[in-house]
């Protein structure tokens, strides 16, 4: 009989990375065929972060549990300087390890003599290292790191290069003790010191400690499978830049993280990656707190290749180097994301108007264009933005060569988050609130009403493997609230906030937005058939009845749209408007599974 | 153009190559041999199986070819089965653990990974008498030892 216990083991893994280990600790519990099936699978990972090793093994059976099953850990994530003592002196050791994960630094240090007597882990500690007065993290690292040669993952934060007396770094050391062999994805800490003692600590002291980081050999193997890298602590002006020597082990790295980084890391770190790391493609920045246009611009250079993916931060100071940076990686580009595009929405300072359409115009790689993430949102942040009257004109003036100015992204596009602005709209004649639009609003020439609108639904119909289309405003950051301090009222209500936010000189809704009627041109949208998600959130947009049959017809996977609720309340029409959305929300409810046909099919 | 396969029990199956190839074994096979009209014997594959696995063949005949998917994690991912996949996989339990071998087998990864995630949904959220039930097993465990394994996995629960 086939039974659970005649699977081989790659798919018991299949299974089992689906479960947790909750889930696992009730398989074991079934029978005994099914404790020795899956109890591998229980002990794979062991993660003790912000607890002890103490708290999770307390008596003395789970401890010798512990010991007995230690050969089938195959990863480890912790907080707990304990947890390394044990991988490192404990017999018989853990030598299996593919992912070490070590979060130290928040800890006290560790000590052997400390460790011993206070655990009943006794059964044999293996002779600590010879310079016993130098106990504390970074030894035991490294000596993890010497018995465990098949780490495919391995990440280290400062706490683990620190010694006894946290004066000098082992970051070389410990670096060196590293297993070149199958490691692919490696993330360091280049903040080794602990600054405040490096700070107080004398000259001399200071002079002895580097005397010692210089006598220890040095690997130089390369680590020849490392695809991704992560950089972090950069920003500190004690950064030893002989630290990202090691980058030089590091010549097949693709990707990179880095977080925020300091002028002295955003000068050196570029050079050494183009010289280094000839095949980096991809970037994630998380962070960026005062990167200049021209430092923005000097790290955008660190690819040979050109860029294929970049995650970028808010990026405040975005200006025409940095621009100039990104349009080299223009035809490579695959994937931009950009937190908050500051200036480079384009109608900031010292950066042309419509700067995001020349990427449009020759990003013909692009699969997503990602903005600000949903719910982080700031009052400050910008869209990736085009003025779509102004990308008319331009195609339309740009003259000889007629199709010129057209966007090549096309059918590659999964998912495309734009604000598009500037669509001239004759009707669209008050906020939300009943108050009248400015007066740049209004003076639009009708005559470009449909024409405009048109020409971007040409644009956007060439992306026929579109999932997501997002041209709505993501939600705020709740913090934004906090900041401004709403009223409760203010934060529910959209008609309130945005009048709020116009107080702060925010404009929170988007009158003059595509308005996917059919009138304007919907139509030119009919080869979507991929779309799941339409977001017009707080924008002006004009989807009645008609419009939703249209779409139930013409975009099969359509699950949702999201900011379909409005009463319309910017135009003439605000009693019709009301019946418009009631229209809606008849023809909504009578759809509870999604909006398009597949959906319907049966 | 269709192709002939050969259960472990002699039975032939008579299905168009495009099905067929769902099965990267069998397409490999085929381009190993190129043309031929020579039947393909499957001998760890019983008739009852291949029956169910052609069904699944049939039915994603025209699926593109997948994308490995992105490093999401994968625990949150078991629920999405297609509703199809799931009917389909209302199999008793000895028939899924032999569907799910013969995909291995076979090398369709799409079918695989449906009937490990069926098995991961059944075993999610239940209790180790649950699971039991579910199974139709008997517990061999004396209370003891039943004792002993919960002490022993304590430093699991909880998270």
């Amino acid at each position: 009989m086939t039974s659970i216990a005649s699977l081989p083991q790659e798919i018991l893994d299949i299974i089992t990375n689906q479960l947790t280990t909750t889930h696992l600790t009730n398989a074991v519990l079934v029978n005994k065929a099914w404790s020795s099936t899956f109890t591998p699978s229980l002990w794979r990972e062991l993660s003790i972060v912000n607890r002890t090793i103490k708290d999770c093994f307390p008596t003395l059976e789970s401890r010798a549990a512990l010991i007995r099953n230690s050969h089938h850990i195959r990863a480890v994530e912790t907080t707990d300087p304990e947890v390394v003592v044990f991988l490192a002196y404990q017999h018989p050791s853990v030598t299996n390890l593919s992912s070490l994960t070590l979060r130290l630094k928040e800890q006290p240090m560790a000590s052997i003599t400390q460790i011993v007597p206070s655990t009943d882990i006794t059964v044999a500690v293996e002779r600590a290292p010879e310079a016993s007065d130098e106990y504390g993290n970074a030894p035991a690292v490294m000596q993890i790191l010497l018995k465990n040669r098949e780490l495919r993952v391995l990440r280290l934060d400062e706490g683990c290069f620190w010694g006894k007396d946290r004066r000098r770094s082992w970051f070389s050391e410990v670096v060196s003790a590293i297993s070149p062999m199958y490691l692919e994805t490696l993330e360091l800490c280049l903040l080794p010191h602990d600054r405040s003692r490096v700070n107080n600590s004398s000259n001399q002291e200071g002079i002895k400690g580097h005397q010692e980081t210089t006598s220890v050999e040095h690997s130089m193997v390369p680590f020849s499978m490392l695809k991704e890298l992560s950089l972090t602590g950069g920003h500190n002006g004690t950064t030893d830049p002989a630290c990202l020597a090691f980058l030089i082990r590091c010549p097949e790295v693709e990707r990179i993280r880095l977080d925020h980084l300091g002028l002295m890391m955003m000068k050196t770190l570029p050079t050494l990656l183009r010289a280094m790391c000839p095949k980096l493609r991809r970037l994630d920045w998380v962070n960026c707190h005062m990167g200049l246009d021209g430092s923005i611009a000097y790290l955008l250079q660190s690819s040979n290749l050109g860029w294929k993916e970049l995650h970028l931060p808010a990026m405040h100071w975005f200006g025409p180097r940095a621009l100039s940076a990104l349009m080299k990686s223009a035809e490579t580009l695959e994937v931009l994301q950009v937190a908050s595009a500051g200036v480079l929405a384009g109608n900031a300072m010292n950066l042309e108007r419509n700067a995001m359409l020349d990427l449009l115009c020759s990003a013909k790689n692009l699969r997503r264009l990602e903005g600000v993430k949903d719910g982080r949102r700031e009052t400050y942040t910008k869209e990736i933005t085009v003025n779509a009257q102004d990308a008319f004109l331009e195609r339309v003036d740009g003259g000889s060569d007629g199709e010129g100015r057209s966007w090549v992204v096309g059918p590659l596009v999964e998912y495309f988050q734009l604000r598009i602005e500037g669509v001239p709209r004759p009707d669209v004649l008050y906020r939300q609130s009943g108050r009248p639009l400015g007066i740049r609003y209004t003076t639009l020439e009708p005559g470009l009403r449909y024409d405009v609108q048109k020409w971007i639904y040409t644009q956007l119909g060439r992306m026929t493997n579109l999932q997501e289309l997002i041209l709505g405003q993501m939600d705020y950051n709740p913090k934004v609230f906090s900041e401004y301090e709403f009223e409760e009222e203010e934060v529910k209500n959209p008609v309130l906030l945005e009048e709020r936010l116009l107080k702060e000189r925010v404009h929170a809704f988007h009158y003059l937005s595509l308005e996917f009627s059919l009138e304007s041109g919907l139509e030119l949208l009919s080869g979507l058939k991929e779309l799941r998600v339409l977001d017009v959130r707080m924008t002006a947009h004009n989807i009645g009845v008609k419009e939703l049959e249209w779409m139930h017809q013409n975009w099969p996977k359509l699950e949702r749209i999201r900011g379909l609720e409005s009463e319309r309340g910017w135009s003439v029409d605000r009693d019709e408007g009301r019946e418009f959305k009631a229209g809606v929300d008849r023809w909504m409810a009578a759809h509870t599974s999604g909006i398009g046909s597949s959906f319907y099919a049966l | 153009m269709t192709v002939i396969l050969v259960s472990s029990d002699n039975q032939d199956f008579k299905v168009d190559k495009e099905v067929a190839e769902r099965s990267i074994l069998i397409k490999n096979m085929l381009e190993d041999v190129g043309e031929s009209d020579s039947p393909i014997p499957l001998p760890n594959v019983t008739s009852a199986v291949l029956t169910k696995v052609i069904e699944y063949c049939e039915h994603h005949r025209n699926d593109p070819v997948q994308v490995p998917e992105e490093t999401d994690d994968p625990r949150k991912r078991s629920n999405d089965i297609e509703e199809w996949d799931m009917k389909f996989m209302q199999v008793d339990q000895e028939m899924l653990f032999e569907i799910i071998l013969a995909a291995n087998y076979l090398d369709i990864k799409p079918l695989l990974d449906v009937g490990c995630k069926t098995v991961a949904n059944i075993i999610k959220g239940k209790t180790p008498e649950e699971i039991r039930k579910a199974f139709n097993i008997v517990n061999d465990f004396t209370p003891e030892e039943e004792a002993q394994i919960k002490k022993e996995n304590e430093w699991a629960e909880d998270r």
